[in-house]
């Protein structure tokens, strides 16, 4: 397992990246609208999640996780289709990285609880592991903020002027 | 448990699949914003799609009379097209 400092600081930072992002969408919402639902969904998932993992026990730690993240992604997509909203290429891919972290979840509780039932023979596979959502979760903020500041430059004027 | 999650997460990429496929069809989406922008522009400028017709056709009468006189400026120039920007 990683230190507990570490991790706070780490829970910490990503915290700020997401309400950066936030903002950033939140500024942008007039051109991509699909960013700025992401990533609410995702801020607020993010500050529940702080409550929710002190209440979920050994046996569904992982589980639960990966149900905040489908349930997060059920969230957005009904958000969508009731609005009529659709969806940027940035989301989809933010979609995607979700969905590989849900799974890794999934397999990693299969793994811990059913195969094994304790954490010692595996902490290697678990470091690995949060290295690896840690790495995606990441990757989904640059995307986010990515989503966020790539159409800026269409405020100022539309595209036939551009050519 | 385990079971209900992966059928969820079968779930939720059916429902992202359909939807897709459903937001492809980029009518349903853009027709409403087209006819919204369709009357701004009608309240900006009444006059702004015919006035925009009839240059053209002033553009492609003389075209079409200086046709006989040379044979190299045969372009159609949409003059308010031309300026938009």
């Amino acid at each position: 397992m990683i230190n507990l400092e570490l991790g706070f600081f780490i829970a910490k930072f990503y915290l700020a990246g997401y309400f950066l992002c936030f903002l950033m969408s939140y500024k942008n919402k007039q051109k991509n609208l699909s960013n700025l639902i992401i990533t609410t969904i995702a801020l607020v998932n993010c500050i529940f999640n702080q409550y929710l993992k002190e209440a979920l026990g050994f046996y569904t730690f992982y589980l639960g996780a990966a149900f905040q993240i489908l349930i997060l992604l059920l969230i957005s997509l009904i958000i969508h289709l009731y609005f009529r909203i659709k969806h940027k290429k940035t989301t989809l891919v933010v979609y995607g990285l979700y969905l590989v972290i849900a799974i890794s979840f999934m397999v990693l509780h299969r793994v811990r609880v059913v195969v094994f039932d304790s954490d010692e023979h595996i902490l290697w596979l678990i470091n690995a592991h949060s290295v690896l959502t840690l790495t995606l979760y990441f990757l989904s903020v640059c995307v986010l903020a990515y989503g966020s500041k790539i159409l800026w430059k269409s405020q100022f004027g539309r595209s036939s002027s551009l050519f | 448990m385990e079971i209900a999650i992966w059928t969820f997460i079968v779930f939720i990429l059916i429902a992202l699949f359909k939807t897709l496929k459903y937001e492809n069809n980029n009518a349903v989406y853009n027709e409403e914003q087209l006819i919204k922008r369709y009357f701004e522009i009608k309240n900006i400028n009444p006059d702004y799609r015919i006035s925009s017709l009839r240059d053209w056709e002033v553009c492609a009468f003389n075209v079409l009379e200086k046709r006989a006189n040379s044979k190299t400026n045969r372009v159609v120039h949409l003059k308010s097209i031309d300026n938009i920007k």
